[in-house]
């Protein structure tokens, strides 16, 4: 008897708890293809997202896939036609490194039968310093992604993976946390400003809020990102693709081994350098790794080509999106204008869809656009187009480009008053 | 994986036990007992499986060496297989915990770099190579408990205690494990076993995991090399040995309730430590089953030994006490805090215990030999205690001496705390109610007093606290209790969060 009561005790408090979770499934797990009027903005799933794309990719089982940073989540949908036969999931995860991504394609080619992959590089994911940062990472919901791949490093099998449903799953339902989401994802549905995550992984368009001018946030996110993107997190060093001794960070080796596995199972691969905003190619420079950043270029295009003769094959496209075209050099608006928005950003790094269709029409349906195709034999040629649109847009635009220093200036000054 | 984690909550105990008992009836005593051997292996192999053949290596060899023991006829040989086998451990133990530590030291004195690579410290070492020493000795002296190899294994690997304890004597588990009637599925150890089990995840969960909050700031500051604040250090230090408390004792609460469901009946390890009025008292309360084996082998016989050479030496009473007790006693000490970990802090928390306990051993001695009749007041008694045990745990945390001598320099800055109280009230409040509930409430081997048979020791049953109100008793109102206290720590279980003494 005593048992008895112990066990329906224990059972219908759970019950109770893990029945409100389900239902407002703050994180979107147990029903992400349904929502209701009570959660359909998951303001809580942001930081969810490293966990329940593992699970969604094996519900799912799509045959594309789109892998990239947080960009990559928000400025391609699914809805775009060239997705329209096919079962798509963007697996874009925000703060991914290179090594993040791979793991992600692992998952993706052992949970269904992949045929298309859709990779939005940047170079934040390729820093030396930050690259195991994701291996440990318990401190986004206590679950380690590593926990929730199916496969291991090596491509054996997670067998930890395999009980995921019943080790993670309890945190989703069975945590003072889960409640406090489910209350808030309750709470906040009729807040005008809300983001939740479809059921194909993209991020649903943040709507614009009123009377917030769009410049002076884009302004403000751009001068911290010299602080914060191109800082690593490990360190306050700046970003690297080098190691120590001057060679490539490991990010290239997941890099080369995502494109080896894709070549040798017949995988399609598009790669496309993300179309950041010229604010971040600035960024770059004022912290002197603009060289850096091309001959990052270069090396993609390098490895792809080596490893598709390797393999005997046609090398996969790698397109470029970052440098000073009509879209990343878009006017960002001036301090007075509260009502002025931006077509093709949100912020220096993160685009909206409007960009993402663009990128996706040309690489996919052959539209005309701003991307140009990198190879080894042109590289050099389009390297130099690039650098002489920047030099015009400067020549052009020679205030802009001076506050923007002043900007970056300033905010390096505040960060190194900040740090001491 | 960890006894706070919903894997091993929800699904492999309830297995592992489901499994026990079908199986015992099913196949005997032997499949069951297989069957626990295998379940163990795994809970021992999940965090890294390439240390379980380490694991089975070691008992197969100390089952071994214990069998021959057993059977031995010529008392020499035996006696040089009892120093081989007890070197043999020693060796696994030094190689894996104190080689790069020893290698430091070696290097340090000679001027030399014995850099010795990174070694990964197996789960449980310092556990299980302990118990099998004791093994070792138990059967040279012909003690131990014959029972066949699977049960040996079970003995050492029994997942409920594998990693960290209790430590259990051979001689005191092999005859649960041959008596028949544990294989026989009984309610009531399951009703017990979960009570036990839910007290000591509420400890760890609620408790522990809430003070490591309080306390990972200050040390961290110290350990940045930055002056945590004399107030903040101080609590930072109370919260800690709060935290360590509750820790170790709930972890041992769930590896004791968890092993009750099978009804084995493993030591207890805790006594109210906190509630002792003096230091010896106190030891002789905390991690009993450690202190225990250590006098029973380093304390106990050093001790003898160097009485008879005192004795030989002079008869003066006080040289006597000094090489019979003080020095064992320093000794023993010294070996528990290197027990713990290969660092100077752990050396000298062990130092700086044996030399309080020698103190105390002399005052005691001073007083019978002046005649005093004077006797410290007990509430006076805990507090000093508490003090200097207090002070001691701060080398148990800090990552270096640096670190612990930056604390106790924040902690002894009197003219800091003229300055004003900066330490945040709702935690010093939260901090003393915590000391009130532990000095006061009854401990949870008193809570089971009724129904629990102990293997501790006994003396410490005379407790001050009535029992008669807060004994368990399996009635509606201690379910329902119990079962609202299970549902509270599942729901605030971090599952990421290890016991303090895994690393150990």
């Amino acid at each position: 008897m005593y048992l008895k009561i112990q066990f329906a005790v224990i059972f219908t408090l759970m019950l109770g708890v893990a029945g409100f979770n389900y239902i407002l499934d703050p994180y979107g797990v147990y029903s992400p293809d349904r929502t209701y009027s009570f959660n359909r903005i998951k303001p809580k799933i942001f930081l969810k997202e490293r966990i329940i794309k593992p699970y969604r990719v094996s519900d799912l089982k799509p045959d594309t896939v789109i892998l990239g940073m947080s960009a990559a989540g928000q400025g391609y949908v699914e809805s775009h036609p060239y997705f329209s036969d096919k079962s798509v999931y963007n697996f874009g995860i925000a703060g991914a490194s290179m090594y993040m991504m791979y793991r992600a394609f692992q998952h993706t080619m052992f949970e269904s039968d992949l045929q298309n992959v859709f990779l939005d590089l940047s170079i934040l994911a390729f820093d030396e310093g930050d690259i195991n940062v994701v291996r440990n990472d318990a401190s986004l919901a206590n679950i380690s992604f590593e926990s929730l791949i199916s496969v291991n490093e090596d491509g054996s099998r997670n067998w930890r993976a395999v009980f995921r449903e019943i080790t993670q799953i309890p945190q989703f339902l069975l945590s003072t946390q889960a409640i406090r989401d489910s209350r808030s994802t309750l709470n906040r549905q009729s807040s005008a400003a809300g983001v939740y995550l479809t059921s194909r992984g993209s991020w649903s368009e943040l709507p614009p809020i009123a009377e917030v001018n769009q410049g002076e946030k884009f302004r403000e996110i751009a001068a911290s990102s010299i602080n914060r993107w191109f800082k690593n997190s490990s360190s306050t060093e700046v970003i690297s693709i080098y190691r120590e001794d001057g060679s490539l960070s490991r990010a290239f080796e997941y890099y080369e081994r995502l494109l080896e596995d894709a070549y040798r199972k017949n995988i399609e691969v598009n790669l496309v350098l993300s179309p950041t905003h010229i604010y971040f190619i600035e960024a770059m420079d004022f912290l002197q790794i603009g060289g850096m950043f091309t001959e990052w270029k270069r090396e993609l295009v390098k490895i792809n080509e080596r490893v598709a003769k390797e393999y005997g094959k046609t090398p996969f496209p790698v397109w470029d999106f970052a440098y000073f075209s009509e879209i990343t050099t878009e006017r960002v608006p001036p301090k007075e204008d509260n009502t002025m928005r931006m077509k093709w950003y949100s912020d220096p790094v993160h685009f909206t869809k409007t960009t993402g269709d663009h990128v996706l029409d040309q690489v996919y349906l052959g539209s005309d656009g701003t991307g140009v195709m990198l190879t080894s034999d042109n590289i050099d040629a389009v390297l130099d187009m690039q650098k002489q649109k920047k030099r015009q847009f400067h020549h052009e635009n020679p205030d802009q480009s001076k506050k923007l220093k002043a900007l970056f200036e300033r905010a390096a000054m505040t960060e190194s008053i900040d740090g001491g | 994986m960890f006894f706070n984690s919903h894997l091993y909550i929800f699904l492999f105990l309830p297995i592992a036990v489901a499994g026990f008992f079908v199986l015992a009836r099913l196949g005997g005593e032997i499949v069951a007992i297989t069957w626990l051997v295998l379940l163990s292996l795994v809970f021992y192999g999940w965090w890294d499986p390439i240390f379980v053949p380490l694991l089975l290596g070691s008992v197969a060899v100390n089952y071994l060496f214990g069998s021959y023991l057993q059977t031995a006829e010529d008392r020499r040989v035996a006696g040089y297989v009892l120093a081989i086998g007890v070197i043999c451990n020693l060796l696994l133990l030094g190689y894996f915990k104190y080689a790069g530590f020893f290698a430091d030291i070696a290097g340090n004195l000679i001027g030399a770099d014995f850099h010795v690579g990174k070694i990964i410290l197996p789960l449980g070492i310092s556990f299980f190579t302990f118990q099998q020493i004791a093994y070792l000795v138990d059967s040279h002296k012909q003690d131990a408990a014959p029972g066949g190899f699977m049960r040996y294994c079970l003995f050492v690997t029994f997942f409920p205690k594998v990693v960290t304890g209790p430590i259990v004597r051979q001689k005191d588990m092999m005859p649960q494990i041959l008596d028949s009637s544990i294989y026989r599925f009984v309610p009531h150890n399951i009703a017990v076993g979960l009570g036990i089990f839910t007290i000591g995840l509420f400890k760890k969960v609620i408790i522990a995991d809430g003070l490591a909050l309080v306390v990972a700031p200050a040390f961290s500051q110290a350990a940045a090399g930055h002056d945590p604040g004399f107030y903040m250090s101080w609590l930072a230090a109370f919260a800690y040995a709060l935290q360590v408390y509750f820790d170790f004792s709930g972890y041992t609460d769930m590896a004791i309730g968890a092993a009750l469901m099978f009804g084995i009946h493993l030591p207890a390890n805790f006594y109210s430590p906190y509630k002792a009025d003096s230091i010896t008292e106190l030891w002789r309360r905390w991690h009993m089953t450690l202190t225990r084996l250590i006098t029973e082998f380093i304390f106990t016989p050093l001790s003898l030994r160097l009485a008879r050479l005192s004795l030989d030496l002079s008869s003066n009473r006080w040289l006597m006490i000094v090489l019979a007790n003080v020095l064992p006693l320093i000794t023993a000490l010294a070996v528990v805090g290197l027990w713990h970990g290969a660092g100077w802090t752990f050396v000298l928390f062990g130092l700086f215990h044996g030399v309080l306990m020698s103190v105390h051993v002399l005052w005691q001695e001073l007083r019978r030999a002046m005649g005093l009749k004077l006797k410290m007041p007990t509430v006076l008694g805990v507090f000093l205690t508490l003090i200097v045990w207090v002070w001691g745990v701060v080398l148990f945390r800090a990552p270096n001496l640096t670190a612990a001598s930056i604390m106790y320099e924040s902690m002894l800055n009197f003219s800091a705390a003229l300055q004003g109280f900066d330490a945040p009230v709702v935690l010093c409040v939260g901090i003393m109610l915590l000391y009130l509930l532990v000095l006061t409430l009854p401990n949870t081997e008193q809570l089971f007093h009724k129904y629990r048979p102990k293997l501790a020791d006994k003396s410490l049953e005379r407790s001050r606290i009535s029992l008669t109100r807060f004994t368990w008793h399996e009635n509606s109102a201690w379910a329902i209790f119990l079962g609202v206290l299970f549902f509270v720590a599942v729901l605030l279980m971090q599952p990421k969060v290890e016991f303090i003494y895994l690393q150990f």
